[in-house]
């Protein structure tokens, strides 16, 4: 009888709570059924009740048999990009912190102490990225409909016309320069936003490592750049999803470079994000201010220039893509 | 030879489990419980496996295909289950269904 009963627990363990004692009731009372049969009236032997179990099988498959969701987190409509954004996210946060350290390494030096507490870093970050991203996918899973439903929908409702067309050399996206684009975007937004002390160089004899991003002006900015930074992750990752350019895509990216080249703007009628409070000879603080004062603006400038070209170069792209035309075709019809 | 066999017994299991809901509707016009449907099935030749007929009962109540009830007059309680207005309406459907296709299999394997 204490077969029975372990058996029970064993399969309502699995159970969801609303139906678990009315299946745990259903089953005792089907196996008293069946020992029943097997017996005949007789007292159950042990060997009697394990055959019984048996023939029920493991205790694993007929609760999943029982649960009416496919008993999975992330479905087989979902899985293949779960896998992909979780490696682009493992890489990234990775090389985000790798390149944390080795900034604060050529500031500070390392003792060999240090690497551990960077693969520890980087272990548990890993397991928040983990997280988060399984998260994301789990709930996007769960708000969808069941796949069984968008089976038959689909059959219905899905026509050849909507097919995309083939990318033509205007809309295709190298995945190695995406996944590097998002490594890099992901690693500045790490460092502009919890290191921009690391943002610096030594100076003096003694070798000093002196900030030279002003703290208190960045953090006016930094709502802006996080903005940007957002749009140019989610374009990305469509990009890399998708395996090519599309009517979205083009205006998110176009949207993210021509938003840059304003901030750019912006900065550089604004004041000089360079902090030199540190330095103690007041030449030498003038002197640098002022020098760094025109790399500032010089780096701003090209920063400008650089995502005005950009802009320019994927509205030129998104114009001559074939894709677009096929669009303008498709309303028509 | 067994792995040829296994494939064989999976190909098998495949073609009898698309006709599982047909066994459990049509036997079910009268009231029955878990096990006395499987002894059921069993004297019309139809082996199934204990661990998938209880859950797919479940299932077809909760699509609104079988009504089921606890009763309690036996000497243990036992959940009954029976077709429903629209499992009644389902059954036809499928029997149609059923021997058209056993008419075109017999077509295609003559």
């Amino acid at each position: 009888m204490d077969l029975i009963e372990r058996y029970i627990y064993s399969v309502g363990r699995l159970l969801p709570g609303k139906n678990r004692r009315d299946i745990e009731n259903e089953l005792r009372s089907l196996i008293m059924d069946a020992l029943d049969e097997r017996t005949q009236g007789e007292t159950p032997t042990e060997d009697d009740i394990i055959a019984v179990l048996k023939e029920l099988g493991e205790p694993s498959r007929i609760a999943r048999n029982y649960l009416q969701d496919g008993g999975y987190i992330i479905g087989p409509r979902f899985y293949s990009l779960y896998m992909l954004v979780i490696k682009i996210a493992l890489a990234a946060t990775a090389f985000g912190l790798c390149v944390a350290f080795a900034v604060e390494a050529i500031g500070n030096g390392v003792v060999p102490l240090d690497f551990l507490k960077l693969a520890g870093q980087i272990f548990l970050a890993m397991f928040s990225c983990v997280g988060v991203v399984t998260v994301t996918f789990a709930l996007t899973e769960r708000l969808n409909p069941n796949i069984q439903e968008e089976l038959t929908n689909e059959t219905q409702s899905w026509n050849p016309k909507d097919l995309p067309g083939i990318p033509d050399n205007h809309e295709k996206v190298k995945a190695s320069e995406q996944t590097l684009a998002l490594i890099f975007t992901v690693a500045f937004f790490v460092l502009i936003n919890f290191f921009p002390q690391l943002f610096g160089f030594f100076i003096g004899e003694k070798g000093r490592f002196i900030t030279l991003i002003d703290l208190i002006v960045l953090k006016d900015y930094l709502p802006f750049i996080n903005v940007l930074f957002g749009l140019s992750l989610v374009g990305t990752i469509l990009l890399l999803a998708e395996g090519r350019y599309r009517g979205l895509t083009f205006a998110l990216e176009i949207i993210g470079s021509l938003g840059a080249m304003i901030l750019a703007i912006f900065m550089l009628s604004g004041p000089v994000m360079v902090d030199v409070s540190l330095i103690d000879s007041p030449e030498l603080k003038a002197t640098l201010s002022k020098v760094l004062g025109w790399v500032y603006r010089g780096i701003l400038v090209m920063a400008a220039l650089a995502s005005a070209t950009e802009a320019v170069r994927l509205g030129n792209r998104w114009l001559k893509s074939s894709g677009r035309n096929v669009d303008i075709f498709q309303k028509h019809l | 030879m067994a792995e040829k066999d296994t494939l064989y017994e999976g190909l098998i299991l495949e073609l009898r489990r698309g006709t599982l809901v047909l066994c459990v509707l049509g036997r079910l016009r009268e009231k029955k419980y878990g096990y006395a449907l499987v002894q059921d099935l069993k004297e019309h030749g139809v082996d199934i496996d204990q661990g998938t007929l209880y859950p797919l009962l479940r299932r077809l109540e909760k699509q609104g295909l079988l009504d089921s009830d606890w009763s309690l007059e036996e000497s243990r309680p036992r959940r009954y289950y029976i077709l429903s207005q629209e499992g009644y309406q389902v059954l036809e459907r499928m029997k149609k269904d059923w021997y058209a296709m056993a008419e075109t299999m017999e077509r295609i394997l003559a």
